[in-house]
Parts: C-alpha cells; sequence; structure tokens
C-alpha cells in the first residue's frame, strides 16, 4: 500500500518536473525516395566521417547500399557495424563504438528499426560520456551532455525510437534489459522513406506495427499526458487501424508504409513523454531473457493488460474508441470493443494469444524484473504487484489464469442445450478463493433479484477449489451452491467425493447449471466437450445404480428423493454427498439425473516447496490426538458418548441433550459391533469414514449426525435400523439430518395430536417404510418430505419446529453450548453447526471452555465462522481446521495450562475480536499451527497469508448474506422457542442466551440490528454495492 | 469398610484396549478405579488425562480421593470432534 503511494508520488513529481527538460523533435525527412537527400545534409554539417549502425539482415537485403554509396560519393567517410542483434547487447554498443573512434567518425547514422536506433544511441552515450559506462547511464538523466549528430533512418513502423528518449539494451552478463532515458537520446534528425519498409515481410510489419499502437495506448492511458502526447497518441491509433492492415496484406501500398511510418514516429513522440507502462515492463522482460521480438511481445501482451485494467481504464479506452467510430453504449462497452477490434486485428494478421518459450521456472524472475522495471517509474493506470505480472506470464504459456485453477467456466443451460462460457471478474479467484466463495460470487453477480428455488433462473453453481489436486492433504473437497428450496436462501453444500478432482481434470474450475431441461438428461464432460445425454434409462435408479450406468469419471447423482422434489433430497459423488439444503431437489427439478467428468489428463504439478508443506501438514494430522486417533479409529461416531456426558445428544425432538440408551448407538457399540474398517475422501490420511456390515455386504457406516438424528432424537435405539436408513438414505438421495429432524418433529406432533401420523417415538419398525414413502412422495411421506418449517406451518407446532431458516439442525442440543446456539441462529445456509462455526469442538468436546456461558462465545463464533469459511473455499475438509487446537491442549485436558486455557479464551473475546476486525496485523503464515493460507499461496503462486485468509472468509460469509438478503432474509437469525423460550421447557432446564450474544455478534461483523451489512463493512470487504 | 460395587465405563480411545468396556469393579474412590482400569491394560497416559463422569457429573481427574458409592458409574472418556 505504501509502495503505491510512493510510485504515484514518484510519478507526479517526474511528470511535472519532466516540463523542464530540454524536449525536442528531430527534424522530420519524409517521403517516398527521401532518403536521397540525406547525404547532402551530412555533408552541409561539415561531417567527413560516418559511424552507420546496422544489422546483418539489412545489409544482406542491400536496404543501406545506396545510401552507403551515395554518402561515399558526397566524400563521407562510411565505417559500417552491422553486428546489432536483435535486442542490442552492451557488447554490440561497444564494437560499434570501438569502430566509430577507429575511425575518427564524428556522426552516428542508426539504420534499421529499434535495435540499430537503440544501439546506436548507446555509442552516442558513450561518446558523450566516455567515462560512463552503459550499465551506469541505466535509468533516467544519465547521459545529460549532447550526442554527436544522430540521424535515424527507420526501415519499421515500428518503434518510434527516431523521436525517443529511450534506449534499450541487453546487459548479457545478467540477462537483464533495461532502458536509459535521457532527451540527449533523442536523434537529431529522422527520416522516414516508406521506400524502406516495402520489403518488410508481413508478420514483422505485423509486429512492428502494434509495437507502436501499444506506445500509443500505454502513453494514453497513462497518468502523464500532456495535449500534444495525447494528440499524438490518438493520430497513431487511427492511422494504425487504418493502414496497419492494409500495409500488411500488400507491403507494396506506398501510403500505407508511409501512414505506418508516421504512426510510429508520433507514437514515439507520445510515449517518450508520457511513458509505456506494464505492457511493455513485460515484454522487456521476455526480450531480456528469453530474446523474445519486441513487437511481438508487445502486441501479444497488450490485449491481456487492458483487460486486466478492468475500469480504470474504460474512460480512456472509450475515447479512443469514439475515435475510430466503435459504437458501444456505455464508456465500458467501448472498451471492451476496442480491446476485442485489437484483439481481432493481431488474429487478423497472424498473431498470437500466447508465446513460445515460457516455462514455469522462468516466472518469478521474469515477474521481478517487470515490476522492477515498471514500479516506481511508469505511470500506469494501475500498479501491478509481481502477482499481476506473473498472472499474465501464466497465460501467455497458454496457462489460463493462475495456477491452482484452469480458468475455464462452463455454463450449460439445460433449456437450449447450449453450453458457454462464463467470464469471472478480475480478482474473483483473489478474493473469494475457490469452492463455496467462489459460487457466492458467482451467484450474486448472476442474480439481481429474488429467484424461486425451483424456477428456471436458479442455477446450480458447482465449484472446485485451488487446493484439490494440489497434494494438500484431506483437501479434495468440492461445493455444489444453489438456492435452497428448504430455506429460499443459498445453500452451499460441500463434498467429499471425487467429482471436484474429475471436474478439474477434464479442465473445469466450475460448472453453472442454469435452465430446465424438458426430460430427464444428464452431462458427460471429457476431453471432447461437454454434451447432454438422455437419461431416461437412469431415472428412478438408486444413486449407486446411477453412478454405476454413468460409466467411468468422477460422477453426481441424484436418487429417487431429488427426482420426487424432496425438498432435502441430496446429490451423491461416490460414496460420499452433498447433503444439505436440497440441492438434490434442484438438480431433480431440472430434470437433471446428474453429472460426469471423465479426463486423462492431470491437475498441474506442484512446486517442491508444496510438497514439503503437504508431508509436514500430514504428519501432523496423524500425530493430532482428534485427526490422527480419534477420527481414524472411531470416526465422527466418537461424539455420541462425548455429547451425552455433556448434555448436547439431540433427544427426542431436542426435548432433551441426553438420551438413556445412547450406548446403544454409541461410536464405541459401532466399532465393537459392526466395524470392518475405516475408510476416507480421496487424498485423506485422517480417514473418518466408516465401512459396516449390512446383511451379506459391507456399506457405508453412519457419521454421529444420522447416529444422533436418526437414533436419539427418535428415540431410536437400534443400531441395525440406524445403519440401514443410512444405506437406504444415501441409496435414495436424502439428507439424513434433515430427515431425522423432519421425522422427530413429525413424531411429536403425533405425540401431541397435532397430526395423525402413526410415527412414534422409540418405535424404529416402520422407519424403513417412511423413508421409502418419503422418497416417493407418498402418504404422509409427503408432507415429511417439505421439512420441518413446511409441516409446522400446516399442522402448527411451531414452538418444537427445530429448524433456523427452514433448515434443520445438527444433532449438537446448543442449550449446553451456548455458542453453537449462536453458531446455528447466524449460519447463513440456515441451523448448521459447521457453517455455523462449530463453537462447540471447543465448548465441551475438544476443549473444555464453558459451554455455559456467553462471554467471549461472539468473537469465538465470528472467528471460527470466517477461518472454516475460508478453509471450505481453499477445498480442505474442516477436520483439518481441529488439527489446529494445539495437540498438546487437546490431548491433556487435566493438566493445568489446558484448564488455565480453557478458563481464559471466553475472556479473549476482546483480543479476538480486535484481531478479527484488524486482520491485516495476522499478514503472515505460521505453517505448523494453520496451514491452509500457506498451502493456498503455494498452489497458486499468488500472495496469501493468515489476515488474507480470515478476511476472505468474512468477505465470503458477507457476500453469502448479501443474496440471502436479495432473497428475503430480514431478522432472520433465530432459534426455536424450545431451545431460548421458558414458556415451552421443563422448570431449570437451559437456555440459549441467544439476543445477548447476537447483538454482541452483530457488532463484531459490522451489521445493523437486522443482521444486514452495513455499507462501512461492505466497503472494508471490497464488497460496495 | 466394605467395598462399593461399582460401574467403569471406558468411551474413545480408552475404550480400545482389547477388554470389557463395561466392568464392574470394587472401589471406594475414583483413585481406586483408575488404577484397577490401569491393571486391566487400559492405557495409563490416557488414564492420567481422561475426563471422569461419576453418574454423569463430571468429576475433576486431579480428585482422586473423591468417594464413590455402591451403584456408582465412572465414565471414562477422551476428548473428540468430529461434524
Amino acid at each position: 500500500m505504501l509502495f503505491k503511494v510512493y510510485c504515484r508520488a514518484f510519478q507526479f513529481i517526474m511528470k511535472y518536473a519532466a516540463y523542464v527538460l530540454p524536449w525536442r523533435k528531430p527534424v522530420l525527412l519524409e517521403g517516398e525516395g527521401c532518403l536521397k537527400e540525406l547525404p547532402g545534409r551530412i555533408e552541409k554539417k561539415g561531417i567527413k566521417s560516418i559511424l552507420l549502425v546496422t544489422d546483418s539482415t539489412i545489409m544482406s537485403l542491400g536496404l543501406a547500399d545506396t545510401l552507403i554509396s551515395n554518402l561515399i560519393d558526397a566524400g563521407i567517410d562510411t565505417a559500417v557495424y552491422d553486428k546489432t542483434v536483435p535486442n542490442p547487447t552492451i557488447i554490440n554498443i561497444e564494437e560499434a563504438l570501438t569502430m566509430y573512434h577507429e575511425n575518427e567518425c564524428k556522426g552516428i547514422i542508426a539504420f534499421g528499426g529499434g535495435s540499430p536506433m537503440d544501439c546506436a544511441k548507446g555509442v552516442g552515450a558513450r561518446v558523450a560520456r566516455p567515462t560512463k559506462s552503459i550499465r551506469q547511464m541505466k535509468g533516467l538523466l544519465k547521459v545529460i551532455f549532447r550526442l554527436p549528430p544522430l540521424y535515424a533512418v527507420a526501415t519499421t513502423a515500428g518503434t518510434g525510437s527516431e523521436a525517443t528518449v529511450a534506449a534499450v539494451v541487453v546487459d548479457s552478463d545478467t540477462q537483464e534489459k533495461y532502458a536509459l532515458m535521457d532527451p540527449a537520446l533523442i536523434p537529431h534528425e529522422a527520416v522516414l522513406d516508406p521506400l524502406l519498409t516495402v520489403g518488410l515481410p508481413p508478420i514483422v510489419t505485423a509486429t512492428t506495427g502494434m509495437d507502436a499502437l501499444t506506445h500509443a495506448i500505454e502513453a494514453y492511458i497513462g497518468n502523464s499526458n500532456t495535449n500534444q502526447t495525447r494528440a499524438m497518441a490518438k493520430e497513431t491509433v487511427k492511422l494504425v487501424f487504418e493502414n496497419l492492415y492494409k500495409a500488411f496484406k500488400n507491403g507494396k501500398n506506398i501510403t500505407a508504409r508511409a501512414n505506418m511510418q508516421r504512426a510510429a514516429y508520433y507514437g514515439g513522440i507520445a510515449f517518450t513523454r508520457a511513458y509505456v507502462g506494464n505492457v511493455h515492463a513485460i515484454a522487456h522482460a521476455l526480450g531480456g531473457k528469453l530474446g523474445i521480438a519486441h513487437g511481438l511481445a508487445n502486441a501479444v501482451v497488450l490485449p491481456y493488460v487492458l483487460d486486466d485494467y478492468g475500469a480504470a481504464v474504460y474512460k480512456p479506452l472509450a475515447e479512443l474508441a469514439d475515435l475510430l467510430e466503435i459504437p458501444g453504449s456505455t464508456a465500458e462497452k467501448k472498451a471492451k470493443a476496442l480491446i476485442s477490434e485489437i484483439s481481432n486485428l493481431n488474429t487478423r494478421m497472424g498473431i498470437p494469444e500466447t508465446l513460445e518459450g515460457i516455462s514455469e521456472e522462468d516466472i518469478p524472475s521474469l515477474s521481478d524484473h517487470a515490476y522492477k522495471e515498471a514500479n516506481p517509474t511508469y505511470p500506469v493506470p494501475v500498479i501491478f504487484e509481481r502477482e499481476d505480472f506473473a498472472s499474465v506470464y501464466y497465460r501467455l504459456m497458454g496457462k489460463s489464469g493462475f495456477p491452482g485453477y484452469t480458468g475455464k467456466i462452463a455454463n450449460i443451460n439445460l433449456t437450449t442445450s447450449k453450453v458457454s462460457k462464463f467470464t469471472l471478474q478480475k480478482d474473483d479467484l483473489k478474493n473469494y478463493v475457490g469452492g463455496k466463495g467462489l459460487a457466492a460470487k458467482i451467484i450474486y453477480s448472476t442474480l439481481d433479484s429474488k429467484v424461486e428455488a425451483f424456477s428456471e433462473e436458479n442455477p446450480i453453481v458447482i465449484t472446485t477449489s485451488p487446493l484439490n489436486g494440489a497434494h494438500a492433504p484431506s483437501s479434495s473437497r468440492f461445493n455444489i451452491s444453489t438456492i435452497s428450496p428448504l430455506t429460499g436462501l443459498l445453500v452451499s453444500s460441500n463434498c467429499g467425493g471425487d467429482f471436484g478432482l474429475s471436474l478439474r481434470r477434464a479442465g473445469y474450475d466450475a460448472l453453472i447449471i442454469s435452465g430446465v431441461s424438458s426430460k430427464p438428461k444428464y452431462i458427460k464432460i471429457n476431453d471432447k466437450g461437454i454434451r447432454l445425454y438422455d437419461a431416461s434409462s437412469m431415472w428412478g435408479k438408486s444413486t449407486s445404480e446411477a453412478q454405476e450406468m454413468m460409466g467411468l469419471g468422477g460422477k453426481l447423482v441424484i436418487g429417487q428423493a431429488g427426482e420426487n422434489l424432496v425438498r432435502y433430497a441430496c446429490v451423491a459423488s461416490a460414496e460420499r454427498v452433498s447433503g444439505r439444503g436440497g440441492v438434490g431437489a434442484v438438480f431433480g427439478y431440472k430434470n437433471l439425473k446428474g453429472i460426469v467428468a471423465d479426463s486423462k489428463s492431470t491437475i498441474a504439478t506442484i512446486s517442491d516447496d508444496s510438497k514439503a508443506l503437504n508431508i509436514k501438514w500430514i504428519s501432523h494430522l496423524r500425530n493430532h490426538p482428534l485427526t490422527g486417533k480419534q477420527l481414524p479409529k472411531l470416526g465422527t461416531s466418537a461424539l455420541v458418548s462425548m455429547m451425552q456426558y455433556n448434555g448436547l445428544l439431540a433427544t427426542k425432538n431436542y426435548s432433551s441433550g441426553q438420551y438413556k440408551d445412547f450406548e446403544s448407538i454409541s461410536g464405541e457399540t459401532l466399532l465393537e459391533n459392526h466395524l470392518v474398517k475405516n475408510s476416507g475422501c480421496v487424498s485423506c490420511p485422517i480417514r473418518c469414514g466408516r465401512v459396516v456390515k449390512l446383511g451379506g455386504a459391507e456399506v457405508k457406516g453412519p457419521e454421529l449426525e444420522t447416529l444422533g438424528l436418526l437414533g436419539s432424537n427418535l428415540c431410536n435405539n437400534n443400531m441395525d435400523s440406524i445403519i440401514k436408513l443410512n444405506y437406504l438414505c444415501d441409496e435414495y438421495g436424502i439428507d439424513t439430518i434433515s430427515f431425522g429432524g423432519s421425522v422427530g418433529f413429525a413424531m411429536e406432533l403425533n405425540e401431541k395430536r397435532l397430526w395423525n401420523n402413526g410415527l412414534n417415538f422409540g418405535d424404529s419398525s416402520s422407519l424403513e417404510d417412511l423413508l421409502k414413502l418419503v422418497a416417493t412422495r407418498e402418504g404422509i411421506g409427503n408432507d415429511i418430505a417439505d421439512g420441518v418449517k413446511e409441516m409446522a406451518e400446516k399442522y402448527g407446532g411451531r414452538e418444537f419446529a427445530m429448524h433456523v431458516k427452514g433448515m434443520e439442525l445438527a444433532a449438537y442440543d446448543p442449550r449446553a453450548a451456548q455458542g453453537m446456539g449462536l453458531g446455528y441462529a447466524t449460519a447463513n445456509r440456515g441451523g448448521c453447526h459447521l457453517n455455523g462455526g462449530y463453537t462447540v469442538v471447543l465448548e465441551g468436546l475438544g476443549l473444555r471452555v464453558n459451554g455455559s456461558t456467553t462471554i467471549g462465545k461472539a468473537a469465538l463464533t465470528v472467528f471460527f465462522q470466517d477461518l472454516m469459511e475460508a478453509a471450505s473455499a481453499a477445498g480442505s475438509c474442516l477436520f483439518t481446521t481441529y488439527a489446529v487446537l494445539p495437540a498438546a491442549l487437546v490431548k491433556n485436558p487435566n493438566k493445568f495450562f489446558t484448564r488455565a486455557a480453557c478458563f481464559l479464551l471466553p475472556y479473549m473475546g476482546g483480543l479476538l475480536h480486535f484481531l478479527h476486525n484488524h486482520a491485516g496485523l495476522l499478514g503472515l503464515n505460521l505453517p505448523h499451527m494453520l496451514p491452509h493460507p500457506y498451502a493456498v499461496k503455494l498452489a497458486t503462486r499468488r500472495n496469501m497469508n493468515i489476515g488474507q485468509f480470515i478476511r476472505a472468509g468474512e468477505r465470503i460469509y458477507n457476500i453469502e448474506r448479501l443474496v440471502n438478503i436479495r432473497q428475503g432474509l430480514t431478522d432472520g437469525d433465530t432459534l426455536p422457542d424450545r431451545l431460548k423460550s421458558p414458556l415451552r421447557n421443563k422448570p431449570g432446564q437451559k437456555l440459549v442466551a441467544l439476543d445477548k450474544m447476537l447483538k454482541k455478534y452483530y457488532r463484531i461483523r459490522g451489521w445493523d440490528a437486522h443482521g444486514k451489512p452495513t455499507k462501512r463493512r461492505l466497503k472494508k470487504l471490497g464488497l460496495e454495492q | 469398610m466394605e467395598m462399593a460395587t461399582v460401574k467403569i465405563k471406558l468411551f474413545g480411545l480408552l475404550s480400545i484396549y482389547g477388554g470389557p468396556r463395561t466392568v464392574s469393579v470394587q472401589a471406594n474412590t475414583v483413585g481406586e478405579a483408575l488404577k484397577i482400569a490401569g491393571a486391566m491394560g487400559v492405557d495409563k497416559s490416557l488414564l492420567k488425562e481422561a475426563l471422569i463422569f461419576v453418574n454423569d457429573r463430571p468429576v475433576r481427574n486431579s480428585r482422586r480421593t473423591y468417594k464413590l458409592n455402591d451403584g456408582d458409574e465412572i465414565a471414562l472418556l477422551s476428548p473428540s470432534g468430529g461434524g
């Protein structure tokens, strides 16, 4: 930030200091055949011996022959130095200088394109300052003294070097390409004879012409213009667009050739005063390090950089568009149209969009050189950081966007069956990372008003993350976001299946699925492209059958529940699910049975640093008591007993936090009686998954949530039934949490005679049949399929309708963990424990922070919500964040330091609040403690530290909330009466003191009393509307 | 003095030691109960850091002299996390 201020201050001073410099325009000799007059002019000056600096190509083409013989005829001894290389080196200059002195020359003719001209200027500078080396004259105003008479004869159109203060040279020792800049270097006379350019091959015509255009545009959009430079730049742009293609197509078109020379010359006058910019910095580094021709580099790079500048250059580009009569209704449209025209011109002349010869290892040093050249000198519209330069270099390699991403997002319209490209806004990847963050941004930008879940306009956004395939442990997760049929709000539904990796391999960061198909379809994505196929034979099939039928690759499928629009239907990927919020129903509404992505490609290579971090991270996870012992051995099911003793186990529709038969459904029982082995998501060393016996088969075993919501919540002590139901829920494609919550509510409605549905607590015998009725929406299943909120609207019982914002709660009874209660109330997708910040892991499960106090809970909740938001967006499983809790504390609950830490943590609320809102102070990485931001930095080669990571999480949290507000959310951060009202509870039963915590929570978040982000906070996060 | 007959219930990592998860033992204090569990083969370092609940009430592990009565249940747990 400070650096940018310095740059702008420097440029400001330079701009105004420049007014006192001795600017001049060369004396111009122009016209067809005007070269004949040059010897006469030289002779009039009394010069008897002159050095002609050129290159071997020109000599072999004989372009200079006539001039040389005319000079000799005029009595002027002509020493010819023809060894200038395309990017002239200091060696060239010194050799030519030797020749100058040996022949006692009194003047220099630069004959050729930019290279001989720069070489000649270098020679002139050395003559003017014999005691200074070229290296010492690098930069601004290091020559000062008058050069010997310098005549610039242009054979290209061109660098404009005949009019400029700069000589760009390559230091062969250091491979640096840098500029000497001094008005003393401006040639004294310039010769523009179009006959010299007639023989230019088309590709040279094209690239040198685009070089001229780049000069003009970079000058024009920069911050250091004068009226003259603006006028000259405009003239150049007009001349190029009117003449370059003509000269390219027919080299003999003298008028076009002459106009192009004029264009180059004016461009030179413009940029020599108004400077060039980041395009040139990028091109110079390529020239110096890889020998890529200057004009070609500029031509290819120009559209990328103009694009990256975004709104900063709409106005000047629109003015140029007007000059060229390019239409557009807004400045933005005109600017984009102009950039498009530039790309078209490149394409028509065979100039590519990428450059050969760049390899990934070069990019850090290329970016560094470009950065140092541009800053602080060039008055660019947007100051580029090293990573901004790196981004361009990656695209020049043909790799879109940044590493860690493919740069491609496909929009699949099911109504029209058309596939199109979706373009993110600049910095979207930087600001939203990926996963749920990117999805929220896409949905926010795509929808501009409220949308119904079951509507054509509701998009399904499937996003991957930069750590996917980056060999970070437990980080292959992907996300499905849409407007939920359960809540009417944004739901982001995370999944540990392998679809995300397959999608990345197939070349896509994300998919956006819009519209509605008239018939059941599935989408296939492979190296041939994206196509829709008939899915009628798969319709009605279970998730495992449908996946089988889709063949090879990573898949997403829905089961019957999604087809029948069960409001909490899920999407399956291998044996994992995108469980919550009814994303499966939106698939079903769109008649989309599933998606399969199959590709033989691999995800981009990783650096050695990533590998080293990966090893350390895995070791850390393996040595941590939660991720290395409890989760692999017992899975999440270990929590049943822990929750029981802490009074956190939702029982009988949350009437209580303890279940007398908990041992029948505990993780220990599961391990002893049912477990075959553990399993894990792809790339995960934790492996918390369960494989259990069911009948003769081995199936996926239940998670904690399922044991709670289908067990204690229904007073169901039959583990076999829970295992079976878990299996069937997966096959039908139904969220076990919402199903359990809905059934529990239905049971209480029955018990209280509000709805006669025959379902009773403790009776598990009918649950399998009930599940089928729900999946097929038959009988009482039809009502239960709509979820708790809808059932309450229909049958009453609102006080014990256990949902928040329409989403059924997880298995934690928050009356014994105040922070979790706040989390449930505030989670953006509804009653979710994970999106809510999962403070319960601090409040009794992993650590023992006092669950009954509200002190510090708001700060802890905000902090962990945002941290987890960012971890999910990066692609990591949230269990990796548990390993952030120091192992020494978790393993030793009884030691003094642990008890002290747990006691003190609530009182650190103020500090956490401060750090969260001043995340800039956390601008560092501590990979041993929190590997995620560092891993993202290594995977994307872009800056990311702890502070930025948390800020990104906060930004994502806020943009999700903005989507929700647009969807109609106001004052939605509540809890069901049962959890906070004394009226509906047993005397003495604990309650969640929500209102108190909520006030604090809003204050920390910078939201108003209705849960709406304030303008000030949005501005801080870069989310001004 | 008569020894109280109490139930020790092992949960979490403590339960994975190759022996029964629930045992009936003779012990008058928490300390004695823990000793017996150790003798049964339960990991001693885990026992030292076990979370203890006597009849659902949390009891600090260091209170080894906490008195047990006939029919009491002592639950021993280890920290956990999940989803």
